[in-house]
């Protein structure tokens, strides 16, 4: 029992990482950042290459990481910037932007499985009967780092707090002399990069390929909704409850229907709350 | 609406015309070059399988090519017309087919995987299908006439698994970890609980993963809690190496049994850096592999792919190498390289063909098939650490579901 | 140059006919891959028929009409399976879909835009998650066989009929009063319920019957193909899905076959290498979505006012509604 617990908090770090990057772009920009998974496949695929280069695994994983950084604000800058005005169109463009970034994996990398090596590749933690394998320790460790530098930088600086700001009222933002394009960016940025952090952590457990994000992205997606739409503090919690959940639900009822149990959820909160999904209840970052 | 609506219907059918100039194809059978064609799954979770395939059908065609074959006195060259299923039957392999059987109109087709699939559209267009690799349990040949096998089934080759894992690694209790809804390992995990009856070994836990998901923990942790001698990995080369990796980094450290036919570079490109000692501890039984063989024609065609590919050799390409030879012996018998129909009872007549390598065990009367299948030897082979490649530990032969003629090698790692 | 109502609607009449008859003759005489092609514009077209009333008339991007496109196929298939004959197992696959499209519509339509996006994109998932796993009934990930109800001819004949009644049923529905409500609740679904249009009822009505399209394709598509697989029913197919409905022009009567062309035409035929048709496909649509809102067809509509003198016509941005309103009273 204690050992589904573990693996369930292992599978909620995960999508909390992934989630509260797509919360935060949702929070700035209202847009559903589909391409988020793309952007995660691109970073494994060059902490991959570049470790296969030769480099160590903390250089490739810091490549990776700006990598997604990159892609992500490329997304931005050349697509999401665009539609700001069009809600509407936002669903069909990110849909679009998956398509094209995980296809520039497919074409640069193939179709076959890339296997990622760490350092703690065959550390083993043990304590009483729960066992935990390193790479879903460092995974566990690298989303409680990332998420508390995060935290940092929302409540702390200027930036953060200008982010916030945005998030609360675009209008009110923009007319406080707030540059609203920098703050597109920079959530973009900070997205992508929580989505490299989730690349290189998930990545060693099981292999690179253009599709290993699907799963997790729609999982995270129920965490969004879950967590209230644009809540980063909403996302981690959900993601722990979503990881437990579908940890549980794996393993007493089915593993094969493990995202299923996220849609049910999902499909539950539609039913007995649907009111709070509109769009202008649950604005908010931090 | 306006009359442009007609103007644009008009217009947009258009757009479909140039789609129907160019669908005629070409019939073999009337010059020199014969053509026939091969569905493989050269990308996808399957192109461990498929990429090999091509490379040494690439040799056998060549090899044939030299002589040539005669049917009714006239000469001829082969050629194979190369299609890729993306590892999805289904969806792009029925299509394939359609192309080559359909429009193609080729006499003889060559395929892997989804033979379930094909069924349909074998009813409505006949054609001799050769399966390269399939081993199925339920055998394939009972889904369709037209399906005929170039390799032993599965019942050839999981009753050795438990043969030696029970008297050289003294192994009394075994789990299984089944890929849940892939045909080949749901088939594998039937015959090692019959064999595992049949040798005193006890089942001690079988669970299964879905095909496609990430995270192995459950179903290994099922495997290992049984606290088992040994684990056996039912399932294809791209589905059980990572389960492989997971269940090594789980800390489990006892044998592991599967028949997935994986190879050194496989090992190397799945696992990754670990692989050496991920590999360590590991049996394989399936086909005879052409490396290990005492056969010389077969040694020498591993040498020859080795060094062309720079690949090492899996028991699937001596078989996929001696498919031009099958087809042309079988043409030469029937007297056609047109009719699929008078080819393909040809097939059940002839001997084994000149210039093959894999070993064939003929059945009654020096035939190649029995009731459709052509198979070889099967082989025990295990992972040699120092050498960092595979070394035979036992040849055997099955009959009746008991391991025949075993053949144990000692020291094989030196 | 107006003609009348009744002339005009012979021409469209006689248009589709034509189309029918010269889809019949492709998928008769165009074999292997392209036939393929062939095939899987016309399915598309017949199923995007009705994704074009939800998503066209009514603006909600359903991801879930590719799992419709599957009820059909696998009902009909596994109840074939069950030895009922063809007819039976059709009808009940159709209607056994629109149930389905019911409970998705009474579950969905309580959101609206992205969200109704994101939770139709979830049920597709997790219909792919039930056709991959439930093997004893879907023949699991690799596919299965289907029992051929129909003789090949008479696939080929019901596809190509299917194909200009469809177009035509839609039509006929556009300009129903059913047709002015889901293009209300486009423009502006507050407002379309405060002046007295039932919107819950109209989006319902048209999810059930955008999934009857649906089903029916996937019965057709089913017994042309021999074979069905999970693979063929994915949340990226939808996704095209989608895309050929925005790339040919939402809501106008040819989008489907429009939309279809392009999209097949794209991944089936242009062998740039694996992905790269992919990547066309998503650069294209977004730069259709970015630049051309109104799609292929709106596009050329738009192009056609501006050079044609004359006649006051607005530009390509024009907003559908006010051409909505006057085709309607043209």
């Amino acid at each position: 029992m204690i050992q589904v617990l573990v693996n369930g908090v292992f599978l909620g770090c995960l999508f909390a990482v992934v989630a509260v990057g797509l919360t935060l772009v949702y929070g700035v920009m209202e847009v559903p950042n589909f391409a988020h998974a793309g952007v995660i496949v691109l970073a494994a695929y060059t902490t991959w290459s570049v470790e296969h280069a030769g480099a160590p695994f903390v250089v490739a994983a810091l490549a990776g990481i700006a990598c997604g950084g990159a892609v992500s604000v490329l997304t931005e800058v050349l697509a999401y910037r665009w539609i700001i005005t069009k809600p509407a169109a936002a669903p069909a463009v990110a849909l679009g932007l998956l398509l094209i970034l995980q296809n520039v994996a497919l074409r640069l990398y193939g179709g076959e499985g890339r296997s990622l090596d760490t350092p703690y590749d065959t550390v083993l933690l043990k304590a009483g009967g729960v066992s935990l394998p390193g790479v879903k320790a460092a995974l566990i460790v690298l989303a409680v780092l990332s998420l508390g530098a995060l935290h940092l930088l929302l409540s702390r600086t200027s930036l953060g707090r200008a982010m916030r700001a945005v998030a609360q009222d675009r209008d009110a933002a923009a007319m406080l002399g707030i540059p609203m394009r920098r703050q597109y960016a920079l959530a973009f940025l900070i997205a992508g990069m929580l989505g490299g952090v989730a690349a290189v952590a998930y990545a060693p457990t099981f292999q690179v390929s253009p599709y290993m994000a699907d799963d997790v992205l729609l999982s995270a997606f129920v965490v969004v909704v879950l967590g209230g739409l644009g809540s980063v503090w909403g996302a981690v919690a959900g993601g722990l409850v979503l990881g437990v959940v579908e940890g549980l639900g794996a393993a007493y009822v089915s593993s094969a229907y493990q995202s299923a149990f996220g849609f049910l959820m999902l499909v539950l909160i539609l039913v007995l709350r649907p009111g709070g999904l509109r769009t202008t209840d649950a604005r908010r970052v931090a | 609406m306006r009359p442009r609506t007609l103007v644009t219907a008009l217009s947009a059918s258009a757009l479909l015309v140039p789609l129907a100039a160019c669908g005629s194809g070409s019939s073999g059978g009337d010059g020199s070059t014969v053509k026939v064609g091969a569905i493989l799954s050269m990308s996808g979770i399957y192109s461990t399988l498929g990429a090999p395939q091509k490379k040494a059908l690439q040799m056998g065609v060549e090899e044939l090519n030299k002589q040539g074959f005669t049917v009714a006195g006239k000469k001829h060259t082969l050629a194979i017309e190369y299609a890729d299923d993306k590892s999805d039957a289904a969806t792009t392999g029925v299509t394939q087919l359609r192309e080559l059987a359909q429009a193609q109109k080729l006499p003889v087709i060559a395929y892997g995987n989804g033979s379930d699939t094909y069924v349909p559209q074998l009813k409505r267009k006949p054609v001799a299908m050769l399966n390269l690799i399939d081993s199925v349990y339920p055998s394939i040949l009972r889904l369709s006439p037209h399906f005929w096998r170039v390799r032993g089934d599965s019942p050839t080759y999981v009753p050795g698994c438990l043969y030696y894992a029970k008297r050289q690694l003294g192994v009394k209790s075994i789990s299984v970890i089944t890929a849940k809804g892939e045909g080949y390992g749901e088939g594998l995990t039937q015959l090692v609980d019959q064999s595992a009856k049949a040798e005193g070994v006890r089942v001690a836990a079988s669970s299964q993963f879905p095909l496609g998901s990430t995270d192995y923990s459950n179903a290994i942790r099922a495997a290992v809690g049984a606290k088992p001698d040994a684990i056996y990995l039912s399932s294809v080369t791209a589905v059980i190496l990572p389960v492989l990796k997971q269940l090594r980094q789980s800390g489990y450290t006892g044998p592991v049994i599967h028949s997935a036919g994986v190879n050194p570079n496989q090992a190397k490109d799945i696992l990754g850096a670990q692989f050496n000692t991920i590999m360590k501890d590991n049996y394989d039984c399936a086909g005879t592999l052409p490396t290990t063989s005492d056969n010389p024609t077969a040694k020498a065609f591993a040498a020859a792919y080795q060094a062309r590919y720079n690949e090492y050799p899996q028991d699937l390409t001596m078989w996929a190498h001696d498919f031009p030879f099958i087809v042309a012996a079988a043409m030469a018998k029937a007297g056609t390289t047109a009719d699929s129909a008078k080819i393909e009872k040809a097939l059940g007549e002839i001997t084994v063909p000149q210039g093959t390598v894999s070993g064939w065990l003929p059945g009654d009367g020096q035939r190649l098939f029995t009731e459709r299948m052509a198979r070889t030897a099967s082989e025990v082979t295990t992972w040699c650490s120092t050498g960092q490649t595979l070394a035979s530990v036992m040849t055997f032969d099955v009959k009746n579901g008991a391991v025949v003629d075993p053949v144990l090698k000692k020291d094989v790692c030196k | 140059m107006r003609l009348p109502a009744a002339a005009r609607h012979a021409g469209t009449a006689a248009g589709l006919a034509a189309l029918s008859v010269l889809a019949y003759v492709l998928l008769k005489n165009v074999q292997g891959d392209r036939g393929q092609v062939v095939l899987l514009i016309v399915v598309w077209t017949i199923a995007l028929t009705g994704l074009n009333l939800i998503q066209g008339l009514g603006g909600y991007p359903s991801l879930a009409h590719v799992s419709f496109f599957a009820g059909g196929a696998y009902l009909s298939a596994y109840l074939l399976g069950k030895g009922l004959p063809m007819a039976v197992c059709a009808a009940l696959a159709v209607g056994g879909t629109m149930l389905a499209g019911l409970v998705v519509a009474l579950v969905f339509s309580r959101t609206r835009g992205q969200y109704f996006a994101i939770g139709t994109m979830f049920f597709t998932a997790v219909v792919n998650l039930v056709l991959t796993n439930a093997a004893g009934v879907t023949g699991g990930p690799n596919g299965r066989p289907v029992d051929l109800g129909f003789s090949l001819d008479a696939t080929l004949v019901l596809l190509a009929a299917s194909l200009g009644l469809s177009l035509g049923a839609f039509h006929v529905l556009a300009r129903t009063r059913f047709g002015d409500r889901l293009r209300a609740v486009r423009e502006d679904e507050d407002l379309a319920q405060h002046v007295g249009v039932p919107t819950a009822r109209v989006k319902l009505v048209a999810m059930v019957a955008s999934s009857a399209f649906g089903a029916w394709a996937g019965v057709l598509f089913a017994q042309y193909n021999g074979v069905i697989a999970p693979s063929q029913f994915t949340f990226v197919q939808s996704f095209l899905m989608l895309v050929a409905i925005g790339l040919g022009g939402s809501g106008r009567l040819l989008a489907p076959l429009v939309g279809s062309a392009i999209v097949i035409g794209f991944t089936q035929l242009i062998k740039l290498g694996p992905g790269i048709s992919q990547i066309a496909l998503g650069v294209l649509f977004i730069l259709v979505t970015l630049l051309v809102p109104n799609g292929v067809l709106g596009g050329i509509t738009g192009l056609w006012r501006r050079v044609r003198p004359g006649r006051a016509g607005g530009p390509a941005a024009e907003p559908p509604r006010v051409r909505a309103k006057e085709e309607v009273a043209s």
